[in-house]
């Protein structure tokens, strides 16, 4: 009766004390405003840059065969005759209110194209996490520990060549072994067609994700055809990416194990999972922080993979766009990689934040 | 110098050694390797395409009839030279950028960390590019050549060691010997480019081969999808992008070559590394024997004083010794023999080093992976704790058998509320319901003196001052009314009036419960008026023991009589 | 002047440091101020060890910081030889450290791992301008008074035990020769028999060289050994002042009592006598006007609750904040 009312009294006297200590909305509102001219700037200068990119966008949408005048017009209708600040001003008008542009190399209204291209990308990189985080988390804290259970001792081994490989090895490299052994040799899986066989047919469209839209619409076959493609594609951005985390997270917890509080709660008498369980929570502060640039890298990275692959995905759209000069989606690929970016920094922050209660400022180190 | 280089490699492990050796190969070949390739690294010879691997071409030819073999022996120049290259202009110019903005950010004055913030903020614009894309349209906009793509490669990488410099100096400048840099005389600015910079270079070392490994590969992937180094240049991205189409349809050979070669390459890199960091960390250049203070002439001489065993001992301990695992290596327990009774408590005193710490892990248990107990035993009533099960080795742990370890803030997980620890240390023996062991938990904190327990159930270690961290522990540890007490400097740290209630506090439990009490301490003070015997420790050694009054009247051994006499006024 | 006898010039010249009503206060915030110092006066006699003794949270290391202007003071003023030194700036406050210096409490972590015990002691004549022949002469005469040996030159700081690298540490403060050198806990992390050494190498080289010291420390039985004159800190306040063999026969204030009566000697036969405060130090943040002891203090009055009580001097060179100092030994 009593009690439980302490106990809820003190936990709401620990959240306001904490926003109040902290001065939390203060700081997610700062550093949101902060975000506002880090964006602009950001467009800005991939604006200027793209714009520096070799050819003429007119001339090669018209042709090597097209009159100078039609050229000329074309040029001027796209705003190409004004100074790069002029320019600048009028996309950012179009911008704000939906209008990515036009890519002319597909011909293809941009903002279409990345509603159907970010789903791809993000499906990949969310089930890489996924896969991250099942296999390779548990996987990092078991071994941490210096137990002489066989099991422990095989496994220890084996992520250790895991650990050293895995930093080596470009994923581009991987992912083309991959495709060597299991779809050229032991013809196990499909080769880099994209996210679908030519034969089947891509499932109405929801959300984008493939497996989500062929569940939503009941449709198995094409589901499991989804999957099979995300296979190889996922395995190599989980191996390689995968790696710096695993990588942290198996030092972090090994000092954790190695502390006093941890010797202390052996003498306390607490079990085995207790005491590792613990230790992985001090182990995950800063193992978060490298969660945020693994997710950083994924997206460099998934640029490369979706292209062997074939995915369709936002990298592979980004570099087929930088190879032809099309402005109008490098443009929009850069600037939502770059919101991406920085809202991942500031909720890795936020997290980190609240998982320690011994960072008394958001953002600093520990 | 060449000391330190030859027993660096001696610590080495096998494979360690053997990636070095290919580390030194990749840098050779990276000056002279063009020079040794057999066959013509670019002159097209369409006759001989795609032969695999055979006694002419060991590695084979790609698909413009050139041998693998000989491009796979120049490229190690190009991509490393880019990436070294890029890399060590990263360094350069972000290093004393995170300095400047560090110091900056300690001064703890308005104008100069809104000078830093936007420092960090244009950072983060930087960083917020998609590395890959950007060096793409970087190299895109300004051309192809190696020069380019080295700016693009070194753009892209600076604002990492800027943040790991800046991170590293932020924690630096608060260590007492960049205050004593200050102190001295110097500026701020010397303080932190002279004294503090060195001081962070094995971080940016270890960073450094991260990044030459990523900056390689990373040239490998910009000339893969055709935006970095163009053929006929031999690099190794490139060759494997010229293979890739070969290799779904089974010619494996010129883009599996390249791709091993790529990953040793930077493997090695990242041994080189690793081997740099554990070079340059300052170690002892004489053998640790040379440290201790006081004379540590051990004889083999019988311990004097009491050493028979006290009937219904609560504990008793024989000839314990202890040893680190390797072989060869000297033990830091022999010999160690005392026992204690119900009620009585005993202080181990020594000065550091003597293996007081180690003796209580031994007792409890609890000593690191590293060291053994070579032989000896220890008893707790009857029942042998050495070759104890582990399940009832726990069980024995906080209810018969209790501890506080040294330093009391550290021992409580930091990211548990004092609270949750007390449940966790209840729960670990008995189910309690939550409120019950909340109730548990306010009478303990108020027995050792607590006032306000209530709110400090909800409190952190790091909110907790030492003493108040103390009683925790000490809280903790009474919470099954134990047998037996092993206290590991319980008072180390705290201050004069705090450490009189504390050890109050435990004479009064030895009285009241009968607990047995074993105190390292290496206060004689605390000896001399709160423990009924004193045993005297030296080099893993105990040399003497005796009644407290005994051993302070007259003390026998030479260091006992040098211990009294350096504390006396 | 008028009213100054030859006495008063006298004692004028042997003043090397005073200090006047210092106060450091930290803003942790809007409306919370951490008082760390409060109003604290002492005097330094050339050639003599000022004891500041205090335990944690009692201002000592702030108040020997802010002599030293490694920390600012937020108010008040400290003179050296009769020179305001609260306002110096810059090159001339850059020069102020070779008279003035300082030892750490922790021998190690105070000694940059990377440099040799040559370049550390180097350091601070290079940045005072002595010539090369000068800093050679001068370090191998400071090595030979610190009871270091001369192979001890080209040694990293983890080759030297604890008592050796605070040896070092003490060298390098002393190396410019300074008139005045603040200790803080030198000795806390060393053992005991490490810390005798240390004391009478301290001792040595004030008869030798002159140096006054302030000796920072909470074990009032190495302080009692090495100081000439003890002032006792509570919470930012200085609290009692006097000759050491004054305090230590008989203290005026309760917390001198207690923090006396706490000692534990090494001697069973010295029983701790029973007079000790209860509970802990109080927060230091945004203070009451009202003696420090006030929530602990056996015997306390109304009175005291009410204003911070004034330095009172009841003998020649003793002085107690006690209102009820007469009162102490009653409790």
């Amino acid at each position: 009766m009593s009690t439980q009312l302490d106990v809820a009294a003190s936990r709401v006297l620990r959240r306001v004390r904490l926003a109040h200590a902290l001065r939390l909305p203060r700081y997610i509102g700062r550093r949101i405003l902060f975000l506002v001219p880090q964006v602009l700037l950001i467009s800005f200068i991939t604006f200027a840059l793209v714009r520096l990119l070799p050819g003429d966008p007119a001339r090669f949408q018209l042709g090597p065969l097209a009159p100078e005048e039609a050229v000329e017009a074309l040029r001027r209708k796209l705003h190409l005759d004004l100074s790069i600040p002029q320019q600048y001003a009028i996309w950012l008008k179009h911008t704000l209110s939906g209008d990515f542009g036009t890519s002319w190399s597909q011909g293809t209204d941009v903002g279409e194209d990345l509603l159907q291209r970010i789903p791809v990308t993000l499906e990949l990189i969310f089930l890489s996490l996924l896969v991250v985080f099942i296999v390779l988390v548990p996987l990092a804290i078991v071994t941490a520990s210096l137990s002489r259970n066989w099991a422990v001792w095989a496994l220890r081994n084996v992520t250790f060549g895991y650990g050293m490989l895995a930093g080596a090895l470009p994923d581009f490299l991987l992912a083309l072994l991959l495709i060597f052994i299991f779809y050229t040799n032991l013809n196990l899986l499909p080769g880099p067609e994209g996210r679908l066989g030519i034969l089947d047919t891509a499932p109405p469209f929801v959300t984008g994700s493939i497996l989500i839209d062929a569940t939503i619409a009941g449709d198995w076959s094409t589901f499991w055809s989804g999957a099979w493609h995300l296979v190889m594609p996922v395995f190599t951005l989980a191996f390689v990416y995968g790696a710096p985390v695993f990588k942290m997270l198996r030092s972090q917890m090994e000092i954790a194990l190695d502390a006093e509080y941890t010797t202390y709660g052996e003498a306390l008498g607490l079990a085995p999972r207790t005491i590792l369980a613990r230790a992985a929570r001090v182990a995950a502060g800063s193992t978060v922080v490298i969660v945020g640039t693994v997710i950083m890298f994924l997206l460099g990275g998934d640029v490369l993979v979706e292209s062997v692959f074939n995915m369709s995905g936002l990298g592979q759209y980004a570099v087929q766009a930088i190879v032809t000069a099309d402005y109008a989606p490098i443009q929009a690929f850069v600037c939502f990689a770059a919101i991406f970016t920085m809202l991942v920094y500031l909720a890795v922050d936020l997290v980190h934040f609240a998982m320690d209660p011994r960072i008394k400022v958001v953002g600093s180190p520990t | 110098m060449w000391l330190r280089i030859s027993s660096t490699l001696r610590q080495l492990p096998l494979w360690q050694l053997v990636f070095l050796a290919l580390f030194a190969l990749i840098v050779v070949l990276t000056a002279i390797g063009p020079d040794l390739a057999p066959y013509s690294t670019i002159n097209a010879c369409p006759s001989d395409r795609l032969v695999p691997p055979s006694a002419a071409h060991w590695l084979g030819t790609d698909d413009n009839g050139i041998d693998i073999l000989s491009r796979l022996l120049a490229a190690p120049r190009t991509d490393v030279v880019i990436a070294v290259i890029a890399t060590a202009i990263s360094v350069l110019l972000g290093s004393p950028l995170g300095v400047v903005i560090a110091l900056l950010e300690s001064r703890r004055r308005g104008g100069s960390t809104v000078v830093a913030e936007i420092a960090m903020r244009l950072l983060e614009v930087i960083q917020a590019f998609p590395v890959f894309v950007f060096a793409m349209v970087l190299v895109a906009v300004f051309g192809g050549t190696k020069v380019n793509i080295i700016a693009a490669i070194a753009f892209v990488n600076t604002p990492v060691f800027v943040r790991l410099v800046r991170s590293d100096v932020l924690s630096l400048v608060q260590r007492p010997f960049a205050e004593a840099a200050r102190a001295v005389g110097n500026s701020e600015w010397r303080v932190g480019f002279r004294h503090i910079l060195p001081n962070a270079i094995p971080t940016i070392l270890v960073q450094l081969s991260v990044t030459i490994g990523f900056a390689i590969l990373l040239t490998a992937g910009l000339s893969f999808v055709g935006a970095g180094v163009k053929p006929p240049t031999p690099e190794l991205g490139s060759m494997i992008a010229s293979g890739a189409k070969f290799l779904i349809i089974g010619q494996w050979w010129p883009a599996v070559f390249p791709g091993i070669a790529l990953g040793l390459i930077v493997f090695s890199f990242g041994v080189f590394g690793e081997v740099m960091t554990k070079f340059m960390e300052p170690r002892a250049i004489r053998s640790a024997t040379w440290r201790t203070g006081m004379t540590t002439e051990t004889d083999d001489a019988p311990v004097i004083g009491i050493v028979a065993p006290t009937t219904n001992a609560i504990l008793a301990v024989r000839d314990l010794e202890v040893t680190p695992r390797q072989p060869g290596a000297s033990p830091l327990l022999s010999g160690v023999s005392f026992s204690l009774g119900a009620g009585e408590r005993m202080a181990i005193v020594g000065e550091s080093g003597a293996g007081k710490s180690v003796l209580v892990k031994a007792v409890l248990g609890l000593l690191p992976a590293q060291l053994q107990v070579n032989s000896g035993q220890v008893r707790y009533g009857e029942v042998d704790l050495l070759n104890l099960d582990k399940s009832k080795l726990r069980s024995l742990r906080s209810k018969h058998i209790a501890a506080t370890l040294a330093n009391a803030k550290s021992q409580l997980h930091p990211l548990t509320t004092v609270g949750g620890t007390f449940a966790a240390a209840l729960a670990a023996h008995q189910k309690v319901s939550a409120p019950e062991a909340r109730r548990r938990s306010i009478e303990l904190l108020r027995m050792v003196g607590m006032n306000d327990p209530e709110r400090r159930l909800e409190a952190y270690p790091h909110e907790l001052s030492g003493g108040m961290a103390q009683r925790v522990c000490i809280a903790l540890a009474l919470m099954y009314r134990p047998r037996l007490l092993i206290a590991d400097e319980p008072t180390a740290g705290l201050d004069v009036t705090v450490q009189r209630q504390v050890l109050d506090l435990m004479e009064k439990l030895a009285r009241e419960a009968g607990t047995a009490q074993l105190i390292v301490t290496s206060d004689l003070g605390i000896a001399a008026h709160y423990c009924d015997k004193v045993a005297v420790m030296q080099a893993g050694r105990v040399i003497e023991i005796n009644e407290t009054r005994a051993f302070f009247d007259a003390p026998v051994h030479p260091y006992s009589r040098q211990l009294l006499d350096s504390v006396r006024l | 002047m008028f009213g100054w006898n030859t006495a008063t010039i006298g004692v004028i010249m042997t003043v090397l440091l005073e200090v006047r009503n210092l106060t450091k206060v930290f803003s942790l915030g809007p409306g919370a101020d951490l008082v760390a110092v409060r109003n604290a006066s002492l005097t330094v006699d050339r050639g003599e060890t000022l004891g500041l003794v205090g335990e944690s949270g009692s201002g000592k290391t702030t108040l020997g910081r802010c002599i030293l202007r490694l920390i600012e003071p937020t108010d008040g003023s400290v003179f050296l030889s009769g020179n305001k030194i609260t306002g110096l700036k810059g090159k001339a406050l850059r020069d102020l450290r070779s008279r003035m210096q300082l030892v750490f409490q922790d021998p190690f972590a105070s000694l940059n791992p990377r440099l040799t015990v040559a370049q550390t002691l180097r350091e601070p004549l290079m940045l005072h301008g002595f010539d090369r022949s000068q800093r050679k002469a001068r370090t191998a005469e400071i090595l030979r008074q610190v009871g270091l040996d001369q192979s001890m030159f080209d040694c990293y700081p983890l080759d030297l035990t604890a008592s050796e690298q605070q040896r070092v540490g003490i060298a390098r403060a002393l190396v410019t020769r300074p008139e005045l050198v603040v200790l803080d806990e030198p000795t806390s992390m060393l053992d005991p028999s490490a810390r005798a050494d240390l004391l009478a190498l301290l001792q040595r080289i004030q008869r030798e060289t002159g140096t006054a010291y302030v000796f920072i420390s909470h074990d009032l039985t190495s302080v009692a050994r090495i100081s000439h004159r003890i002032a006792i800190m509570y919470l930012g306040h200085i609290i009692e002042q006097a000759p050491t063999e004054l305090i230590m026969g008989r203290q005026h204030h309760p917390y001198s009592r207690a923090l006396l009566s706490a000692v534990l000697f090494a001697d069973p036969r010295r029983a701790p006598s029973p007079y000790v405060i209860e509970g802990e130090i109080p927060t230091a943040i945004n203070p009451k006007t009202e003696c420090p002891l006030y929530g602990r203090c056996p015997i306390r009055e109304d009175a005291c609750g009410e204003a911070v009580p004034p330095m009172i001097e009841i003998r020649p060179e003793h002085l107690s904040a006690c209102r009820r100092w007469d009162y102490v030994d009653a409790a």
